[in-house]
């Protein structure tokens, strides 16, 4: 008798702990829902704040690189000059670029917000406008969402300069800010909306003299081995990025010339790059630094290394050139 | 939005650059230098900028691209120059100084500089442990194949564009020039279907 009780009471028990683990398992599923929701809340107030942009984000509003938005610069073709005028100064480009955008007998050009305009002599309207920042898109326009799966090549720093995205903080890292790549363009934009946030056009796919250095790029970061070489002034500053080092004017924003090309450097420990296996060091250090059966030398962005001719390794910096 | 995109590009499409008079820009043709003292005193008295033909195509072309005052820098650079010849039979527009071409005139140039000083030697050299052939790594991201052929070095892009060394190691302070009898051009971009400047994204 005693012994039926007993197993009543056990099996009353294990209803007990059955109803409590469902119960558990109920609160569990209706967290993880509650979480959904309110990421998703949170996805969909970024999208509505980010759909809700005008004109510009304030992060790009910077007197020294403001742009206008493409759709409002679009409305100006066509218009004369001194309507313009009243919305976006214009004005003539420096001399040192005037070579770059050269007058002719029907055209002459001016540049205003981050544009090149081309006016029409005679009519004084505004025949054709160009982006000074190249790329597809530009700050304030979506990047497609084939494109938002397209990083940045090794070549031009993915590993580096130009990470999927930033820090580690999750999903997407710092500041919701992703990297990505098409046609010579880095665009930095919103990892959720692909709201384009600066345009980042590499050396190779056309950025250089005459375009308009990104709102981004207001900090000195040439590298060491340069910077005895290459310093700001109140002239001009230098700006590198994977490609090249730029010479810059503080004031316009405007390139002005390309200081030094630059390669991708080499690390310590890492295989030698296709594309090295010519000895390329500088005339004036060949009869100290010259391939033997057991060390080869290579130059690279200023600096001298060695190289394991059996495992294709650099293995040292043997010297630097700048310092 | 895609509409405006699509005007922007047909805008910029429609952009003439061509040599005329300065009636109302203010601006000269004074270029500032790119090069601090220490700087030129690195890149030496005779360098690549100086020792090429001003008048040339080449020197035109790394004008318009922002070159010129980077081969009057320290470098140093390998430069492979295509004869005034070899710019006339390049495909049309390939080396106009249009605003709208600098991009494609960028590319082809830095894909004609290579990092470091290479001689001929140096490039037969690496042909021969190679076992007939070495990549050239340039300046723009792309790599030339370098081959032997009838005792000249022969280079070939990746599209298979050729071209002869006619004239090596002309040597400056900054580097090396190498002449070259044809144009080579850089591989295409990674997305051949992205957009252009202001072009409709899809």
């Amino acid at each position: 008798m005693v012994a039926r009780q007993q197993a009543q009471v056990n099996r009353g028990n294990r209803q007990n702990m059955m109803a409590e683990r469902q119960q558990l398992r109920a609160l569990k599923t209706a967290q993880v829902q509650d979480r959904l929701v309110m990421r998703n809340n949170a996805r969909f107030d970024r999208l509505d704040r980010a759909r809700a942009f005008a004109p510009v984000p304030a992060t790009l509003s910077i007197e020294r690189t403001r742009f206008i938005p493409v759709g409002q610069a679009t409305q100006f073709i066509g218009a004369p000059i001194a309507t313009v005028n009243n919305i976006v100064p214009l004005a003539a480009f420096p001399a040192g670029f005037s070579y770059l955008y050269p007058d002719t007998p029907n055209y002459y050009y001016q540049y205003g917000g981050g544009y090149a305009y081309q006016i029409d002599r005679t009519s004084n309207l505004i025949a054709a406008l160009l982006p000074l920042l190249g790329g597809g898109f530009l700050p304030g326009q979506y990047l497609p969402n084939y494109y938002m799966s397209s990083y940045v090549p090794s070549y031009y720093g993915l590993n580096s300069f130009y990470p999927a995205s930033y820090g580690g903080y999750a999903p997407y890292g710092y500041n919701n800010l992703c990297n990505r790549y098409e046609y010579g363009v880095v665009y930095q934009v919103d990892c959720y909306t692909g709201l384009v946030q600066n345009v980042i056009p590499l050396y190779a796919g056309g950025y250089g003299v005459g375009q308009i250095l990104p709102s981004a790029y207001n900090y000195y970061n040439v590298p060491l081995q340069y910077r005895s070489m290459y310093y700001p002034t109140a002239d001009y500053s230098y700006w590198y990025a994977p490609g090249a080092i730029y010479q810059y004017s503080p004031q316009t924003s405007l390139i002005t010339s390309v200081a030094a090309l630059m390669s991708p450097g080499f690390t310590i420990g890492q295989p030698l790059p296709a594309g090295y296996g010519m000895y390329n060091v500088p005339l004036a250090y060949r009869s100290t630094y010259y391939d033997t059966a057991d060390a080869w030398y290579r130059y690279n962005n200023g600096y001298i290394y060695q190289v394991n001719p059996a495992t294709q390794l650099v293995t040292a910096v043997v010297a630097s050139l700048l310092t | 939005m895609k509409s405006h995109a699509l005007a922007l590009g047909v805008a910029a499409a429609a952009l003439l650059a061509v040599g005329g008079c300065n009636k109302s820009n203010s601006g000269g043709n004074a270029q500032q230098s790119a090069q601090t003292p220490k700087a030129e005193k690195m890149a030496g008295s005779q360098t690549i900028a100086s020792g090429l033909d001003k008048n040339g195509q080449f020197m035109a072309a790394a004008k318009a691209a922002g070159l010129d005052q980077t081969l009057a820098g320290p470098g140093p650079y390998t430069v492979f120059v295509p004869d005034d010849a070899a710019f006339n039979s390049a495909p049309a527009g390939t080396f106009s100084t249009d605003p709208k071409n600098r991009a494609q005139l960028t590319a082809v140039l830095t894909n004609l500089i290579l990092p470091g000083t290479v001689l001929v030697a140096d490039i037969d050299k690496a042909i021969d442990t190679g076992k007939g052939k070495t990549q050239l790594a340039t300046m723009g991201g792309s790599t030339i194949t370098a081959t032997k052929d009838g005792g000249k070095t022969v280079l070939t892009d990746s599209s298979g564009h050729k071209a002869t060394i006619t004239q090596g190691d002309e040597k400056y302070t900054n580097g090396v020039v190498h002449h070259i009898d044809a144009v080579l051009m850089p591989s295409k971009p990674a997305s051949a279907n992205a957009p252009a400047v202001g072009k409709k994204a899809g």
